[in-house]
């Protein structure tokens, strides 16, 4: 993780009614890392996105951008900005004058020909260059989703938050713009908070992933850690990890706490089999768990 | 073999359609055009073949081809009246825009459950009738009216304001009658507006009233000109409110044209104003459809 935190959030709750959508989240993403929130549908990824962008404010708890407490500002005082799963382009200006859209306002007063020359290089940018007279609804679904990002990322915001942006296009599209997205980010090096279903989506992208589940994470970390060890039955099972088998420690050896080369761990299964591991999660003797090979 | 006949008869007729094509898209259009037929196109056919017509003694109309009531059209009382009438449409239709859609706003954003009662409520007025309506506002504007009683009564003023028989009753019978008419179309697509468009805004940096005049006002454009057009043109015509609120002072063309019909006998005459009034009508909302950009307006949004 790098230095400075961009977006961090502490104990962080929402609830919608009876229905809690946030459970005491906490959370730091670093200074422009790709930063993946990855969960079924109703798992709180959303809302989580929708908070940092001010669009949701929190029943309790604080939500900083790049050190400063957010909670009370309403969307267009952070500096963040969103790609909405819609893309929700406004129908009714051209590619330019949606992507000069921010700019334009009273809080930036860009002069025209600065508006002009930055909405080039944001065509540019999402390689849309032919496209800026056209209306949205000339565009496809990929170009739509790229002016979309052209108009957030123009205002320069310290985070940019996507909510999955990618999810309504084929899945050949949908490739080609993974590695685009990932491209744009290396380019501006702004920080990425992406809310994906798709875990391939998440692994392929990310520099961190966040697993949730009912308003709560069950696992952070790097692709590969999440990948090759998940440390819930939930994560390895979204993960699509197949021979999940249950069963109870028999013997546990925890090894030195922090030490990389942690102890070992035997556990047998429900079906009488015995196995050895390593005991990264600091297994004891007779708790029940599971895995998969 | 009667299904045989049935079977035989369905199938030269098949056969028929598919040969005269021109034949086939009549058949299908016939009933909506039969009814076109019915209620628009033969009464037009009448009041155009009456405007040609002479009139006869005592009111009679007689067969026979004149141009005589064309000859009056550009007379002055007439256009004097007309240029009233469309001075009152124009400020029924602005007061019902500014009202409209400010109570269609507060609905879709802010109805929540009750969305669905509150639009009955602006539908209500239509269950009893709209001259009743109309005579209940007598009763509130006239010189003993409650209106004025109340403001009395208060010492606000000594002696009654003139509330009724006026221009200004008449707009006030106008707005009142055609309020939902605007509120209607207005709500339709303010509640088909994509709320994520206007967070999107927000989200960019765009204040509320920034918001509101560069993205909800533009994206209800159909809306404000469907609303428009709705009130614009029968509050243009109206006969009643005129009659009953206005008096011999705010006199409107509809009422114009029904003194030539009643008053004066002369159905040629009325008939040539009734079609001059249609003909004005149609070019007025031709040329607001243009200024309004009209044509996109009324493309599908999104």
């Amino acid at each position: 993780m790098k230095q400075v935190a961009s977006v961090e959030l502490a104990h962080v709750v929402k609830r919608y009614g009876d229905v809690i959508a946030v459970n005491d989240l906490s959370l730091v993403i670093g200074e422009g890392e790709f930063f993946s929130l990855l969960g079924p549908s109703g798992c709180g990824k959303t809302t989580t996105l929708r908070l940092i962008g001010g669009l949701e404010t929190p029943d309790s708890g604080e939500v900083y951008i790049s050190g400063e407490v957010v909670n009370d500002r309403p969307p267009y005082e952070r500096s963040s900005n969103i790609v909405f799963q819609n893309y929700a382009l406004f129908p009714h200006l051209t590619v330019n004058d949606n992507i000069a859209f921010g700019l334009r306002l009273k809080s930036r007063r860009t002069p025209e020909p600065e508006v002009k020359k930055l909405v080039a290089q944001a065509l540019e940018l999402v390689h849309l260059e032919d496209f800026g007279a056209r209306r949205p609804i000339q565009l496809s679904g990929g170009q739509q989703q790229r002016v979309a990002l052209a108009r957030a990322l123009i205002l320069r915001p310290k985070v940019l938050l996507l909510d999955e942006p990618l999810g309504a296009l084929d899945r050949k599209l949908r490739k080609a713009m993974q590695k685009e997205l990932r491209r744009i980010q290396q380019e501006v090096n702004i920080t990425f908070v992406y809310v994906t279903h798709d875990q391939e989506e998440a692994m392929s992208m990310s520099d961190r992933v966040a697993v949730m589940r009912n308003g709560d994470f069950e696992q952070i970390g790097s692709p590969q850690e999440i990948f090759q060890s998940p440390q819930t039955r939930f994560t390895a099972d979204f993960m699509g990890a197949c021979n999940i088998y249950s069963g109870r420690v028999i013997a546990a050896d925890a090894g030195e706490v922090g030490c990389a080369s942690a102890g070992t761990v035997q556990i047998e299964t429900e079906t009488g089999f015995t196995v050895m591991s390593r005991n990264n999660l600091e297994l004891s003797s007779g708790a029940a768990t599971s895995f998969s090979i | 073999m009667k299904v045989m006949d049935v079977y035989r008869l369905r199938k030269s007729l098949l056969r028929f359609f598919r040969n005269h094509p021109a034949f086939g898209i009549g058949a299908a259009l016939s009933p909506s055009a039969f009814w076109l037929l019915i209620f628009t196109l033969i009464p037009m056919g009448i009041v155009i073949y009456y405007s040609f017509l002479t009139r006869g003694p005592w009111g009679t109309v007689i067969n026979e081809f004149t141009l005589d009531s064309y000859r009056l059209i550009l007379d002055p009382l007439f256009l004097k009246i007309f240029a009233r009438s469309v001075k009152l449409a124009v400020l029924t239709v602005v007061i019902c825009l500014l009202a409209g859609y400010m109570i269609a706003y507060w609905i879709a954003f802010y109805g929540g459950k009750r969305k669905n009662f509150l639009l009955f409520l602006v539908i209500l007025p239509f269950w009893t009738s709209y001259l009743v309506r109309i005579y209940a506002w007598i009763a509130l504007l006239s010189d003993h009216g409650l209106v004025n009683n109340f403001l009395i009564k208060i010492q606000l003023i000594d002696e009654p304001l003139p509330l009724l028989h006026n221009e200004f009753a008449v707009l006030v019978g106008l707005v009142y009658t055609y309020l939902p008419f605007m509120i209607l179309p207005l709500y339709a697509s303010l509640e088909r507006l994509d709320r994520s468009v206007l967070e999107a805004a927000s989200d960019l940096g765009a204040t509320a009233r920034e918001r509101f005049f560069q993205v909800t006002l533009p994206l209800t454009k159909g809306g404000m000109l469907s609303g428009s057009v709705l009130v614009f043109a029968p509050a243009l015509g109206e006969y009643l409110i005129p009659e009953l609120l206005g008096g011999a002072k705010a006199m409107m063309i509809g009422k114009f044209i029904a003194l030539k019909f009643i008053g004066l006998r002369h159905w040629p005459l009325g008939s040539t104003y009734s079609l001059m009034l249609l003909l004005m009508t149609l070019i007025l909302l031709y040329l607001y459809m243009r200024v309004g950009g009209g044509k996109e307006a009324f493309q599908e949004q999104r």
